[in-house]
């Protein structure tokens, strides 16, 4: 039973480490990965919709494909058509029941503001707000961005508003605690998944 | 039918249910927190160019450490509230159905208790959450409610065959200040 409880010990002992360690060097590094000040600062398509009382990251990656390329990972986004290229087997342990098209496809290319797009199956969804076919695709302010470094190279930049946490203390252990860490892993997975897909092809 | 020898008090059983069933939850969390972070830090590095890859496989396996951190730590509060219920309902089976002390029919008897309460436990959660509960979301219900349930059944066996010992011959007992009838 002493060993029982030193496990727990030891366990708790670990974990406020690794709080403390995300929450010193890792934190202020996820919530701009690979974005440059510039890109950061940039005015993105969405930023209006974005209140005040959201806490905002922006998120940029080296896509080494022309944007036309891209696109049609973007445009298929949404778990009710191409899924969201992250990890699929992550979002699956939460009953989102997703699954990552090994391929584009034209019939869902075509989104429109209004189209609904879905996160899991159990999970809530959103609305396109924005579209500009090889630029731009909010959802809500959540707008992955297509910027052409030459002809054959693009970063994506993705801005996310989180929910509004500002206003409400559970939400905001709720953000921090949680929905914050799990969205920067599921997000830099599109990421690379977009990226994997894009130079792929 | 022999009466038991010893009065292991309930509140050391509930004390000790409830230590145990947080020591699984985190030995389960870190079991997955391993899993995902091997899993998604091979994805990386199949993707990222070298130069890219160390700053995203460090900020990505941090912070699947740090939400299952404290994804445990609020499971690991609740579970210790029901492993102090299963545990005084396992000690008190055995004290009513296992007064010869037969360590198998301790760990039989502790099986089934663990099997009835998982029923109960299940039936409840499966008016909750009916659609999450189905083998149509294999990997949700393997996850949450599949291993879960072996991990309690086994955990189950294992403290029952403790409990019995300690009823039987007070060694466990003696150390921790357990009183004799």
């Amino acid at each position: 039973m002493k060993q029982v409880s030193r496990f727990i010990k030891y366990t708790v002992i670990f974990y406020v480490f690794i709080a403390l360690l995300y929450w010193i060097l890792i934190r202020p590094v996820h919530i701009k990965w690979g974005a440059s000040i510039e890109e950061i600062n940039m005015k993105l398509p969405g930023d209006e919709l974005i209140s005040s009382n959201r806490i905002v990251s922006t998120r940029a990656i080296n896509i080494y494909a022309p944007k036309e390329q891209v696109w049609p990972w973007i445009a298929q986004t949404g778990q009710n058509r191409g899924g969201f290229n992250s990890y699929y087997w992550l979002e699956n342990l939460f009953g989102a029941k997703m699954v990552n098209a090994a391929t584009a496809h034209p019939e869902w290319q075509n989104s429109q503001p209004g189209d609904t797009v879905y996160y899991g199956k159990h999970e809530g969804y959103a609305l396109v707000s924005l579209v500009n076919v090889n630029e731009y695709y909010s959802l809500g302010g959540w707008t992955l961005y297509l910027l052409p470094v030459g002809a054959n190279n693009t970063r994506l930049i993705v801005r996310y508003p989180s929910m509004e946490v500002k206003q409400s203390r559970f939400k905001t252990v709720y953000y921090y605690g949680l929905f914050e860490p799990l969205h920067f892993i599921m997000e830099s997975g599109m990421m690379m998944g977009i990226k994997q897909s894009s130079e792929r092809q | 039918m022999e009466k038991s020898k010893l009065n292991i008090s309930n509140k050391t059983v509930a004390y000790r249910g409830g230590v145990v069933a947080a020591a699984t939850v985190f030995a389960y969390s870190l079991i997955t927190m391993i899993y995902a972070i091997i899993r998604s830090s091979v994805t990386i590095y199949g993707v990222m160019p070298i130069l890219e890859r160390n700053t995203i496989i460090i900020a990505n396996g941090f912070s699947i450490a740090y939400s299952v951190a404290i994804f445990s730590l609020v499971m690991a509060a609740l579970s210790s509230v029901a492993g102090s219920v299963a545990a005084v309902i396992l000690k008190k089976s055995l004290q009513y159905f296992n007064r010869r002390f037969n360590s198998k029919r301790a760990m039989l008897i502790s099986c089934m208790t663990a099997l009835a309460m998982l029923i109960v436990t299940y039936t409840l959660f499966y008016a909750l959450l009916e659609d999450w509960m189905t083998f149509d979301n294999a990997e949700t219900f393997v996850f949450w409610f599949i291993f879960p349930a072996a991990i309690f059944i086994a955990v189950s066996m294992i403290a029952g065959g403790i409990i019995n010992k300690t009823l039987e011959t007070g060694i466990e007992a003696a150390s921790i200040g357990i009183n004799k009838i």
